[in-house]
Parts: structure tokens; C-alpha cells; sequence
């Protein structure tokens, strides 16, 4: 029996995103550049090095709130990924939100420590929400991926780890596929979505059991069953939470929101304030 | 283009409430909601200026100090229209605020909102020009411990609360306190000496460190280096009255001067700084001069009672005729003796002892008056061929009326 040489598919491009990273490097320049104004004290509110802070992180927050969520609606101009304008955004909010931090001197007072305060509860709100956002399955460009889709994609790899099975170099004849079943979470989808890195893991596992089940293989056909059992595994979770994530995305959105609103309301009545009783006062 | 993401019924109705909530509190509690911090509680001496008696009085009133950015009015003038104190001295350079370079910006120096009891003050006054004020900092750079200087080691410190109506008064300086950690022995004596203004004297430049009476026209000798500066320097106050301390002895001597003014004024010429017993007096230009054992003589074995004038320059009148002279040599001393000793008796007997030449003839032979004057007078009567009459008509004889002194024509007895 004649063998044919083996192809792999075209696989898709992923967008990789160094959010987190590029943030941390942020803060730490930041840090430094903080500590190293703080040698004589630390730099007032109102002084040049505080309002610049301060206004570089509002500037970095109003951006963070607007630039995505204008990208995001734009029919016609589409510049850029969304992944990358997503990206920007988790840095922007994280850097801006700092430097609001850092621009308070560490004076929690009046309406200027309510706005610090709801900046934090949505930075933390919107780590929550990207939390739900990243349980959402997307195109490259960021697009949510409909169940048809799912099952499309899911299709298309047990028909590729069908022939993989099957195919032996050796001419031993193929052992039977048993494809571990995935283990429902207690507490269904919502669970699904709150533990994703618990059920991950245990998928994980239960993926090296069914690759020991299948015995030898060559390493590039073991290394391809190793993707696709493992897409399958991913595409089943998506599947399984997609409804779910949906619901608690939008659900996360009408408190994100409003919070938001609230804190940028705010922000800017604290800016008037301070433009009115400092920044413009005549000495 | 969808709408914005924010215009959601939640976010417009969280906009909305937002709005709503802050003119409420902005409309109850003033701008207090903008306040960065709470405003000072310090007083001063109780005393109220624009009817308050603190910052925190104020409460939510912003518009007390901070001036609309579109009035003509500034913050420094809101300042000022309460501290009318402060605004007096601005136009005198010899006051704090008037030696400010800008003391028409308040806020250059006085910060607010930093806490109920923060200080009021946060000036970089390393450069303040305190010498303007008369008195320089160029001898306090360092607390004599070695700490740099800071205002309140001189001043009320800022946060005291309350602050005196004029905290940085040269009065209020306690100069005295430190000054005597630093200096214990010194200090109380100069004190007694020059009193506790020290402003009066000092102006902070240190010109009496490492200060050298020497360099004066008086230079300090003897027991004068051990005299508490007040004792000369009586009642000074001002540097200047250094200058026109008197430098005469009797200015400060006219009640030790036991000469009662008899020698005049011009003590050194008999004395020096080492003490009065250490007379430098020069014997030899009075009508005694003191030689042989004269010299060794304390002043008052003469001088009794320190009287110098009047004192008798006669040998008996120190010398009583001692027992031996049997009172019979008279009170010329000097005649037989010498002020090195009594012993050193210089008497020559010019007449020979052996007149006649049968040997060395008694003395009363010749001397036969009684005493006391023995042996200051003599005849030559009465002895073998001088009997007056016959002495008498051989001088007549020959002219000679004048022969009752015999010595002055025969000095040695003979023809």
C-alpha cells in the first residue's frame, strides 16, 4: 500500500496580544520615574509633576473608555485589528488608572477620592469583563464566533482525527479512537464560565489519558492528534459555555457601564473644580 | 457607526443620577467636595482676623479665598484683606514679609488643606535674606549639636498652636536658652554683665568670635585679663558704648586709690596691671634716694598708712639714736654712717689719737662737754701749756682774734 505524504492544513493566524506585558513594563518605568520625583517627598496633587500625572492618566482613561468602544462601532473605518485596539485599551486603562492612583498623592478626600475609587471598582470590573469577553470564541479580528460556527469547526477536526487514526506508517493495524468525554462541571455553564482555568486543567489531563490509550505513534502524527483532540476539547467547552458567556458578558455590561459613566461624570466635575479653584486661580 | 457604547439605558440613567447626586452636595456642602484636604485649625492668640478664628472656620465657604478665575481679585489680595498685619509689613523691607522677594504670592510660602493641625508653612527660606532684618544667619548655619538650622530652633515653631500675633518678633527670640547649653560658664556672667537683649549687641555676623582685646587701644595685662567684662564695661548696651568705655585707671579705680588724689591721676606711673603692690615707683627721682639697705625696704616700713608726701628724709626719723651712742653722737648719722649697714661706719678721727706722743690719749682728754654732745665738740684747754689765757695772749699777739676753733688751724695738732 502506497503512503501519502503528509500535509498539514492551513491553520489560522492567531493574534497574539502582550497586554499584560507592555503594562507591566509600564507601571514599572512608572514606578521608577515616581519614586526617583519622590526623593524630596512625594509629589503633590496640584504640583507640576502631580497634575501631569494626573492628566496624562485621565487623558489615558478617556481613551481607554472611547478610542475601543468607537473602533468597535465603526462601519467603515476599520483601522487596525480589534485584538490590537483591544489590547491598547487593557493597557491604557490599566497605565491610565495608575497614574490616577499615583496623581493622588495618596489623599483619598472628597469628590477627588470618589473618583479614584470608582476607578478602581471599573478596572477591576473591566478585568472581570475581560475575563467573560476571553470565554467569547473570535474570529482574528476579534468577531464573535456564532455555535454554527463552533459546530462547523468542530466538524472539520473529527474528520481530520478520523484519517489521523487510521493512518499507521508501520502498517500495524489502527487501535480503536475512544475520545474522552468531557467531563460536565457542577454547576453547568455558569460554572463553565467562572472556573475555566479549573476545567482546562482537568481537560488537559484527561487529554494525556486518551493519548496513552492510543499507543505509539510517529511524533509529527502524535503532535497533530495532540492539536486537534485538543481544539476539540476547546471547541466542546465554547460550545458548552457560549450561551452562557454571552449572557454574563451583557450582563457585566450594563454594570460596566453605568460605572463608567458615573466615573468619567465625575472625573471631569473633579477636573472643572480644580481647573476653578487651582489650575486657573490668580495667585 | 452604532451609537456609543455608554448610551445605554443604564449608563444615561447612571449619568443622570451621577449629575443629579453631585448638585446635590455641591448645593449643601458648598465646594467642600473639591477640598483637597481639611483647612488648618491654628489660631492665633485666640485673636479672630476676618471674623474667623481659623482656617477651618471657613468650613465649605471656598469662595472666602479662592478667588473666580475671571475676577480682577487675586488669592494674595483675599489673604491679605484678613492678615491686614501682613500687609504692613510688605511695604517695610525690614520685616519678614517685607524682606520676602514675593510676598505678594501668598501661596509661595503658606499651603492650606494639608490637615487640621499641618502647618501653615512650607517656605524654602534658605535663600531668605535674614541679615535684612538686622540680625545674619552667617554664624547659625549649624545648631551646636551640628543639625542645620531650622526656623523654629530660634522662632515659634510653626505649628504651635496658638501662634503669637507676630511669631517671628526679634523679642520672642530666646537666644539665652541655647546659648547657655552651649556656653554654661560663660553665658550667665555676660548675661549679668551685658543683659538679655542680645539683639542690642549681636547681628548674628559673629564679630566677637575669636575676639582679641589686644588688637585694642587697650590691651588687657596683668589682673585685668581676670576682670568680668562688666566691671569695665558697665552698663554697656550697644556696641558702640564699647568704643567710649573709659580707658583711664581712675575711671574705674577712684574708689581703690588710697592716695586720696594726693599723687594725682597717673597711676601707672607708679603701678601696672600685675597689682597695686607691684609699684614700679622710681625712687631716685625724689630728694631720698633710696640706696643700700633702703632698697630692700617694703614701701610701708617708711610709708605707713600709704602716705608717701610729708615723710622724713632725717635719718632719726626713722632711726632712733640706738643705746650704744650713749646719746652722745648726735642725729647726724650719715656723718659716721652709710645705708648699706650699720656696721659700714665711715668716721675718720682727722686729729692724731697720739697728740703729745706718749700714746693714744683718752677722749673725754678732749671731749669734755657732757653728753649729748660729747663728741662733737672738743677743747684744747686745760692740757699742759694750752690754757685759755696764755692761748689767748700769744693769737692776740700776733692778731689773731679768732682762735677759739683750734682744729681750723691745727688740724693736726702742731704749730
Amino acid at each position: 500500500m502506497a503512503t501519502t505524504p503528509h500535509v498539514d492544513p492551513p491553520r489560522p493566524l492567531r493574534q497574539t496580544t502582550y497586554e499584560i506585558e507592555i503594562s507591566l513594563v509600564a507601571l514599572g518605568a512608572i514606578t521608577g520615574l515616581y519614586l526617583w520625583l519622590s526623593r524630596f517627598g512625594t509629589p503633590a496633587a496640584s504640583g507640576l509633576v502631580g497634575h501631569s500625572i494626573g492628566i496624562i492618566g485621565f487623558v489615558l482613561m478617556l481613551a481607554t473608555e472611547t478610542l475601543y468602544s468607537l473602533r468597535k462601532r465603526a462601519r467603515t473605518w476599520t483601522y487596525g485589528r480589534l485584538s490590537s485596539w483591544l489590547q491598547w485599551h487593557i493597557v491604557s486603562g490599566i497605565v491610565g488608572s495608575y497614574m490616577v492612583l499615583l496623581h493622588t498623592a495618596w489623599q483619598f478626600r472628597g469628590l477627588a477620592g470618589v473618583v479614584l475609587l470608582l476607578t478602581v471598582v471599573v478596572v477591576l470590573s473591566g478585568v472581570v469583563g475581560r475575563y467573560f469577553y476571553t470565554a467569547i470564541p473570535r474570529t482574528l479580528d476579534g468577531a464573535e464566533l456564532s455555535l454554527a460556527d463552533l459546530e462547523t469547526q468542530l466538524a472539520a477536526g473529527a474528520a481530520r482525527l478520523e484519517i489521523l487514526t487510521r493512518t499507521r506508517t508501520s502498517g500495524e493495524p489502527a487501535p480503536a479512537l475512544e475520545l474522552p468525554a468531557l467531563a460536565t462541571p457542577q454547576g453547568g455553564p455558569l460554572a463553565s464560565v467562572l472556573v475555566r482555568p479549573l476545567i482546562t486543567w482537568r481537560d488537559r489531563a484527561a487529554l494525556e489519558r486518551a493519548m496513552g490509550q492510543l499507543g505509539s505513534q510517529d511524533q509529527a502524527t502524535a503532535s497533530e492528534l495532540r492539536r486537534i483532540m485538543q481544539e476539540r476539547q476547546r471547541l466542546l467547552r465554547q460550545i458548552e459555555r457560549l450561551d452562557m458567556a454571552r449572557r454574563l458578558l451583557a450582563l457585566w455590561h450594563t454594570v460596566h457601564v453605568p460605572l463608567g459613566v458615573a466615573l468619567f461624570i465625575m472625573a471631569f466635575v473633579h477636573v472643572g473644580g480644580a481647573m476653578y479653584y487651582a489650575t486657573l486661580l490668580r495667585l | 457607526m452604532n451609537r456609543l457604547g455608554c448610551l445605554t439605558p443604564f449608563g444615561i440613567g447612571a449619568g443622570i443620577i451621577t449629575i443629579i447626586g453631585l448638585v446635590v452636595i455641591g448645593w449643601f456642602s458648598g465646594g467642600a467636595m473639591f477640598s483637597p484636604g481639611p483647612l488648618s485649625t491654628q489660631q492665633r492668640n485666640g485673636t479672630p482676623l476676618g471674623g474667623v478664628a481659623s482656617h477651618a472656620a471657613i468650613g465649605g465657604d471656598c469662595g472666602a479665598c479662592h478667588t473666580a478665575p475671571w475676577e480682577g481679585r487675586t488669592m494674595a489680595a483675599a489673604c491679605l484683606a484678613c492678615h491686614s498685619d501682613i500687609q504692613s509689613q510688605i511695604g517695610n523691607p525690614a520685616t519678614l514679609h517685607g524682606a520676602l522677594p514675593d510676598a505678594n504670592v501668598c501661596m509661595g510660602c503658606h499651603v492650606e488643606h494639608r490637615g487640621e493641625s499641618a502647618s501653615l508653612t512650607d517656605a524654602p527660606l534658605n535663600e531668605f535674606p535674614h541679615a535684612q532684618l538686622g540680625f545674619s544667619l552667617a554664624a547659625h548655619q549649624f545648631t551646636a549639636g551640628g543639625q542645620a538650622f531650622a526656623c523654629a530652633d530660634c522662632h515659634t515653631p510653626l505649628n504651635q498652636n496658638p501662634r503669637p500675633f507676630n511669631a517671628y518678633d526679634a523679642a520672642a527670640v530666646d537666644c539665652i536658652g541655647c546659648h547657655t547649653q552651649d556656653q554654661p560658664a560663660f553665658m550667665p556672667q555676660h548675661q549679668a554683665d551685658f543683659g538679655t537683649t542680645c539683639l542690642d549687641c549681636h547681628d548674628g555676623v559673629d564679630r566677637y568670635r575669636n575676639f582679641d582685646h589686644a588688637s585694642l587701644r587697650f590691651p588687657l595685662e596683668g589682673l585685668h585679663q581676670q576682670v568680668e567684662c562688666g566691671m569695665c564695661h558697665t552698663n554697656t548696651r550697644h556696641p558702640e558704648q564699647f568704643a567710649t568705655t573709659a580707658d583711664t585707671c581712675l575711671a574705674c579705680h577712684h574708689e581703690d586709690d588710697v592716695h586720696q588724689g594726693s599723687y594725682g591721676t597717673d597711676c601707672a606711673a607708679c603701678h601696672t596691671p600685675s597689682g597695686w603692690a607691684q609699684v614700679t615707683f622710681d625712687h631716685s627721682r625724689t630728694a631720698f634716694p633710696l640706696t643700700g639697705a633702703h632698697i630692700q625696704l617694703e614701701c610701708a616700713a617708711c610709708h605707713q598708712n600709704q602716705i608717701y608726701q610729708g615723710t622724713p628724709t632725717t635719718c632719726v626719723g626713722c632711726h632712733a639714736e640706738p643705746q650704744e651712742h650713749f646719746g652722745q653722737f648726735g642725729t647726724d648719722c650719715a656723718s659716721c654712717h652709710v645705708t648699706s649697714s650699720w656696721k659700714n661706719v665711715i668716721f675718720d678721727h682727722t686729729f692724731p689719737l697720739n697728740h703729745g706722743g706718749e700714746g693714744q690719749i683718752a677722749c673725754a682728754t678732749c671731749h669734755t662737754n657732757p653728753p649729748p654732745n660729747q663728741y662733737t665738740t672738743y677743747t684744747c684747754y686745760n692740757c699742759h701749756a694750752h690754757s685759755e689765757a696764755k692761748v689767748r695772749a700769744e693769737h692776740l699777739e700776733e692778731g689773731i682774734t679768732n682762735y677759739q676753733d683750734c682744729m681750723r688751724c691745727h688740724p693736726d695738732g702742731r704749730e
